[in-house]
């Protein structure tokens, strides 16, 4: 038995490993199974005991069961993850601590293709919202996995895999509706042009509801998405595969921001209208060789237009990944791979966002080489790789990580790791200008007289650093007792060169009135612990009865590098994560056609750090249920219900650190069918 | 003028080539594939069909449970390949990670390579009871086993200890023995 490089491997090959062709196998006869050809055993899917990480697995049955109808609300499955919604189109989604708004220390990747924005290195969820019956997995890796994934994978890596085309063919409509004011209908469909090309089409549509203000008045923030996508897979033949894969979505999307202006009020509430577009297209080809060797290559092309008022982006990506897998001497299994990268961007200038200069093209370089071996036949395990990365922000950096797996007993694993990620710094801790706020005239007392409006600028260093992190981590999983599965991880990370802003002076200024402008800046002058546990525990008693608990702690805490002038400086890591998460969810199938799916949140108290007298209070501990009823009225159509948030009627689940408002989610209920043909 | 080429080269080529075109061409390369335990996943419930169980009628309203013993991919595609589908009007489930207690209230059992010490242990347990064995461990199939499921150039084969399968009370179709490669006859 191999041990799981980080599940890296099954990203890339995410069309061989998993569910099989329902349509295909189940209709087969037994004559032609006996007829079909296995393909290479070196492909085949390990279990997940056997990777030496903090990783845990959504499958396509707990997204289907769960009832959310988006990507990142389906992140509430995993383990570790910080999932909250801001406002109706607005996610804050982070790993182990520093979740925010522009939460920066998580790679996203949806089959292979990078999905966070180099702009401040943080995702647009909206933007990546795959219909979910096309995924087949989604992989959550806590900790950093940047040996294996670079850059950006310092606290977490989410890996979000789609069906191989083979798996979805036939049709499958969905729609639904219900409150509040959301509406869904999706549709794909699959066929075969000869034995060993499939193919399949996607398109979907939907619209979400509005949230409510504090006060309980519509937020006035509604949006729809509309995507539609090609996927193609092909046996070229025993040794090659092809897989050719494409999306456009359009994204709309309303909301009331706060923006700082320099007339009275100062603070004006702005309706602001997003809209963007954007589309990608991936192309993966792998090799397998003889004596159990592989490679892979893979290229895509990724654009996309996001424009609101005060920032617009546009950027176009193009990267090329190469991964060669071998087993050079008996129990070794060698890894090695690299990858380029181009992106270009354009960001006009606003009156509250610019960056310098408009237009910016990042290029990246990395290489890497990983091996595993194994020290004691079926014992004890030992993974050691290393990554070197350069960018246009980036000078050489190592990212290194040693792994070692003991299994004890057949259904017992304990991992143990040492790793260092490095996050690179994004364009706009580069290069951005940032109107903050304006204080009207007499509101501060430490700005000197006269009394004129004060501004507060926050600028990009062009010479912001990198930040590093070290992290010690180690996990049990196993089965303890019969029908109990249990996954333990412990972790403390180290964290250097975080962001921190240096105080300048205030200074007189002429444009657009006459004001004091005070400049801040970045700087790499903050530094942090943070050290926690995740625990999930899964009982289950009969087939047809599952019941899932998780629980995560965190504790942190960030301050100056010795260094820094104690003056001048502050942190500027924003972060607001409960030290108390966990949930409690149960399915059951209490007879043929229907199923019934119960669940509970909970997430502790959200103080945001760093504290800040203009913002709300901590939010308060809360709860949230959800409840699924679905009835399978025939062997094609399926029919379900599901209530959301049904606890309150509204609840805010975050303190946006500038522009939104804090808003609050609230109770929904809706309506599904499903009907294959 | 006479340019030999390595084969290996050529057929690399064919594949960039082909790589290319893709798009444009319905083209039927030959040689099928699937993975290796797709496909056995297909074939357990293949024998779940082909496979008559003492008292159907009094279990005609129960689930028809497929257990699995071991951490193996097998479990994850059967439950793909089995979701919404039904054997003899009892609907089809899967227990992964199945309790050993929970062996004899199953009807199918796959035993995965991860099994092999304590495939002896499981076996006793499931003496006499009209439970299906199925595992792709060497030698199952003459250790006690009903079905081992093997690779023979590059495709999927069966062999059945056709003793071991009726002395649990269960009765394999004359269709299933005629494609099995029959074992302690």
């Amino acid at each position: 038995m191999r041990v799981r490089w980080m599940i890296l491997c099954l990203a890339f090959e995410a069309g061989a490993a998993g569910s099989a062709a329902q349509v295909d196998l189940s209709r087969l006869s037994l004559e032609e199974l006996l007829e079909l050809e296995v393909t290479s055993a070196a492909r085949k899917q390990q279990p997940l005991a056997h990777t030496p990480a903090a990783v845990y697995v959504i499958t396509q049955q707990e997204l289907r069961r769960s009832g959310f109808t988006t990507l990142a609300e389906a992140l509430r499955l995993a383990p570790g993850l910080q999932v909250a919604r801001v406002n109706s189109s607005t996610w804050a989604i982070s790993a182990r601590g520093f979740n925010s708004i522009f939460a920066n220390k998580l790679l996203v990747l949806i089959d292979g293709r990078s999905v966070y924005t180099p702009l401040y290195s943080g995702v647009y969820w909206e933007l990546q919202d795959l219909p979910l019956e096309l995924i087949e997995r989604i992989e959550v890796i806590r900790g950093p996995g940047a040996t294996m994934w670079g850059a950006n994978a310092v606290n977490g890596v989410i890996n979000v895999i789609t069906k191989h085309a083979r798996d979805t063919q036939g049709g499958l409509l969905t729609f639904g509706g219900g409150t509040p004011g959301d509406a869904f209908a999706a549709l794909h469909f699959g066929g075969k042009g000869g034995s060993n090309l499939s193919y399949r089409v996607y398109t979907k549509f939907d619209r979400h509801g509005e949230f409510l203000t504090a006060s309980g008045q519509p937020a006035g923030d509604p949006w729809s998405n509309s995507r539609t996508g090609v996927r193609l897979d092909w046996e070229i033949g025993p040794r090659d595969a092809l897989t050719l894969l494409g999306d456009g979505v359009q994204v709309r999307a309303r909301s009331i921001a706060l923006l700082p202006g320099f007339t009275p009020p100062y603070l004006g509430e702005a309706q602001l209208v997003q809209t963007s577009t954007g589309g990608n297209l991936l192309t993966r080809w792998t090799h397998q060789h003889r004596r159990g060797a592989s490679s892979t290559l893979q290229i895509y092309y990724d654009r996309y237009d996001r424009a609101l008022r005060f920032v617009t982006e546009a950027r176009d990506t193009i990267d090329l990944d190469y991964q060669h897998r071998s087993r050079p001497a008996a129990r070794h299994e060698l890894l090695w791979g690299f990858a380029l990268r181009h992106s270009a961007d354009d960001a006009p200038p606003s009156q509250i966002v610019s960056f310098t200069p408009r237009s910016e093209s990042i290029r990246l370089g990395s290489a890497f080489a990983a091996d595993e071996v194994e020290l004691i036949r079926e014992r004890l395990w030992l993974q050691a790789g290393l990554r070197l990365e350069r960018s246009s922000y980036l000078t050489l950096e190592a990212q290194p990580t040693a792994r070692i797996l003991f299994a004890p007993a057949t259904e017992h694993h304990l991992w143990a790791a040492v790793s260092r990620a490095v996050r690179a710094p994004s364009r706009g801790e580069r290069s951005v200008a940032m109107l903050v706020s304006v204080e009207p005239p007499a509101a501060s007392a430490e700005a000197p007289a006269p009394a004129l409006p004060v501004a507060t600028w926050l600028f990009g260093h062009p010479a912001f650093g990198p930040a590093s992190l070290i992290s010690f981590e180690g996990g049990y999983r196993g089965r303890p007792w019969r029908n109990i599965s249990v996954d333990l991880a412990l972790f403390f990370h180290r964290y250097r060169g975080l962001r921190s802003v240096e105080v300048g002076l205030p200074s007189a200024a002429g444009e657009p009135v006459l004001h004091w402008s005070r400049r801040y800046q970045f700087a790499n002058a903050s530094r942090g612990r943070s050290g926690g546990l995740e625990a999930v525990v899964r009982w289950e008693p009969r087939p047809s009865c599952r019941l899932t608990g998780m629980y995560s702690h965190l504790a942190y805490e960030v301050g100056l590098e010795p260094s820094a002038d104690l003056f001048r400086t502050t942190s500027a890591e924003y972060t607001q994560t409960p030290r108390h998460q966990g949930s409690l969810r149960w399915s059951w199938d209490p007879s043929r056609r229907w199923q019934i799916d119960a669940a509970l949140y909970y997430t502790g108290e959200q103080r945001p750090f760093p504290a800040s007298a203009s913002r709300p209070p901590p939010l308060a501990p809360a709860w949230r249920a959800d409840l699924r009823l679905s009835w399978t009225a025939r062997q094609n159509l399926e029919l379900s219900w599901t209530g959301r948030n049904l606890l309150d009627d509204r609840r805010p689940e975050f303190i946006p650190e500038v522009w939104l408002r804090q808003q609050e989610v609230r109770r929904g209920v809706y309506g599904q069918l499903r009907w294959w043909f | 003028m006479v340019v030999l080429k390595r084969p290996g080269a050529r057929s690399r080529w064919i594949a960039v080539a082909a790589w290319l075109i893709a798009p444009l061409l319905g083209a039927r390369p030959d040689g099928d594939g699937v993975e290796e335990w797709r496909l056995k996943a297909a074939f357990v419930l293949n024998f779940a069909r082909f496979i008559e169980w003492p008292g159907e009628e009094q279990n005609a309203r129960k689930e028809f449970v497929f257990g699995i013993v071991g951490e193996t991919p097998v479990g994850e595609a059967l439950e793909e390949l089995v979701h919404g589908k039904t054997v003899n009007g009892r609907r089809m489930v899967v227990w992964r990670r199945v309790p050993v207690a929970e062996l004899g209230n199953c009807d199918v059992i796959y035993l995965a390579g991860s099994e092999q010490q304590r495939l002896e242990r499981h076996l006793e347990r499931l003496r006499g009871q009209p439970v299906l064995t199925v595992s792709d461990l060497p030698g199952f199939a003459g250790r006690g086993g009903m079905i081992e499921l093997f690779t023979e150039s590059n495709r999927v084969r069966f062999a059945i200890d056709v003793r071991a399968m009726r002395a649990a009370g269960l009765t394999p179709s004359s269709k299933l023995l005629a494609l099995a490669r029959l074992v302690g006859e």
